[in-house]
């Protein structure tokens, strides 16, 4: 083997040697490409393969960004470095309202301007009314901030202070709120309706008006449970038998809804709530906290109509579920319960119609 | 590498030089293909141009070589191919009204004449490479005349190093022999 390579190298070697003896070109081609050269305008590339290669890879990107960035303007729900939240502990059913963390200036600030803005209402019906006679303060004033004393109406939070004997209202630190359409502030005790509207949104797309449903039902019954739960501060405790009782619970149900629902249990899916014959009262099932995984956040609440003794509002509302936000366009026709234990609002119905981009993500109830 | 660094601040007086020191392997590969200095001149001027935009590539100026012969290689083997297709679908149309020099017809028409004859006499290179199966012929050419290894060839020619040894120890005797005839001969 050796001897072969050792051969075939001596003979790769001779053939070379023969080879590169020869040097003979055509002058006159090179002549040419020299001319060709000094006459043309080709210049060398500033930038070679792999630079060439990264600046487009750099150009890709940033149109990348920029679409991504147009498109998150047009569908800011789209946006999934938003919807990116640290999880919220649900468990803690006792909790009276929803702690918004997430943007509690504009939220607390958007709130605020709201009821001032019935107080402002309410303090000018107050002016003009105050001549006349000072039962005419019997209107309600909602914020309960709002104190009397002889001459000088003072709220509390230091927003508006109000002189009568000089007809002058002060306003500090406030920005122009929207305008509502039609004022029923007056009427309507908005922050409790913004409340009663977050978690009786638990029922957008579930809760059934023309029939009776097990999936409407468990979620009616769910609300009532969160909703003693959520008030067990105001001595409410969802523990105590009476609270969970089937009398109680339908007793809070047809103030919410107008049904009576008589004092038989509902059927329901037993997996997410239902009523329990051995201690018979309604109690959670497994799948609960199924539930618990969705948020709602209620904004841009303003009531439109009235027609009798029943209002019309519209609102937007987020579901957050799985840190997708999904936007709905609701309007809810309720009526004001003038004698009522637990639930001043009786929902005639809601309706919801999904504005984002993200689709409706409403998580069916199954047993 | 000096020459080089010049050729890439755009210094065409630079890249001449260097051409110029490779200019005879550039000018036979060319001839590879073709027999007529027209056309070594179209493929030598388009491999050469390209060369030249693309230097800031070339660490080195074997990278440049070998880079260049493959352009040499690709470009003239795709131009003779257009070239016989060219010549095909005139021979089927029947059109043979075609002009000396044209490029279609001067390939062929050079094979006779009488200052190609003696070009082929001066080279040795042309006389034993034109001898050899035309497939064999850059591997031959790129090995023994372009002194690269196999591993380079492979790489211009995208084949295996295995298959340039195969190939090369088939045409190896052959070549030998063929210079040793001729030693005899004369």
């Amino acid at each position: 083997m050796d001897n072969f390579d050792k051969l075939h190298k001596d003979q790769d070697d001779f053939i070379k040697s023969v080879f590169q003896e020869d040097k003979i070109v055509s002058q006159p081609v090179l002549d040419s490409f020299e001319t060709y050269l000094e006459k043309t305008k080709i210049k060398v590339d500033k930038y070679t393969h792999k630079q060439k290669k990264v600046i487009v890879i750099l150009i890709v990107l940033l149109i990348i960004s920029v679409s991504y960035n147009i498109f998150i303007t047009i569908y800011p729900e789209a946006n999934i470095f938003k919807n990116i939240k640290l999880p919220v502990n649900n468990s803690d059913k006792t909790t009276s309202a929803p702690i918004d963390q997430d943007e509690p200036n504009n939220e607390s600030k958007t709130e605020v301007d709201d009821v001032v803005e019935i107080n402002k209402n309410e303090v000018a019906d107050n002016t003009n009314t105050i001549d006349n006679t000072a039962s005419e303060n019997e209107n309600t004033l909602v914020n309960e901030n709002i104190t009397n004393q002889n001459t000088t109406n003072e709220i509390s939070t230091n927003v508006v202070v109000m002189d009568p004997p000089r007809n002058n209202v002060t306003i500090a630190n406030v920005t122009k709120v929207p305008e509502v359409e039609k004022d029923y502030s007056g009427e309507i005790d908005v922050e409790a309706f913004k409340d009663t509207l977050e978690w009786y949104s638990l029922g957008i797309n579930r809760i059934s008006y023309d029939e009776e449903t097990l999936e409407s039902n468990t979620i009616l019954l769910a609300i009532t449970k969160e909703f003693f739960n959520s008030h067990s501060n105001d001595g409410l405790k969802v523990g105590t038998k009476y609270t969970q009782s089937v009398e109680n619970m339908h007793k809070f149900l047809k103030e919410l809804t107008g049904k009576d629902l008589g004092k038989n249990p509902i059927q329901s899916y037993n997996n997410y709530i239902g009523f329990a014959q051995s201690t018979k009262s309604y109690l959670y099932g497994k799948d609960i906290k199924i539930l618990d995984r969705e948020e709602y956040k209620c904004k841009d609440l303003k009531f439109s109509e009235k027609h009798g003794d029943s209002y019309t509002a519209t609102a937007k509302i987020t579901r957050t579920l799985d840190y997708i936000d999904t936007v709905y366009d609701v309007e809810v026709e309720f009526k004001i319960n003038k004698d009522y234990t637990y639930q001043q609002f009786n929902i005639i119905s809601l309706k919801a119609k999904n504005t984002s981009f993200f689709p409706d993500n409403t998580v069916r109830l199954v047993d | 590498m000096e020459l080089l660094q010049e050729v890439k601040k755009s210094n065409k007086q630079a890249f001449i030089d260097l051409v110029e020191k490779y200019n005879h392997i550039f000018y036979k590969a060319a001839r590879l293909y073709f027999i007529s200095d027209k056309d070594v001149y179209a493929v030598l001027e388009h491999a050469l141009s390209k060369a030249f935009r693309e230097v800031v590539n070339f660490k080195t100026e074997k990278e440049f070589l070998c880079w260049t012969l493959r352009t040499i290689i690709v470009y003239g083997s795709e131009l003779k191919q257009k070239y016989s297709k060219d010549v095909d679908r005139k021979i089927r149309n029947k059109e043979f009204s075609v002009n000396i020099g044209d490029k279609i017809t001067s390939t062929e028409s050079m094979v006779d004449n009488a200052e190609y004859q003696a070009y082929r006499r001066a080279s040795v290179v042309e006389e034993y490479i034109t001898s050899i199966e035309e497939g064999f012929r850059p591997i031959a050419f790129l090995y023994y005349y372009a002194n690269l290894t196999t591993d380079e060839i492979g790489k211009i020619l995208k084949m295996s190093e295995f298959a340039v040894n195969n190939k090369l120890k088939s045409i190896r005797i052959k070549i030998y022999e063929m210079i040793k005839n001729k030693e005899v001969d004369l």
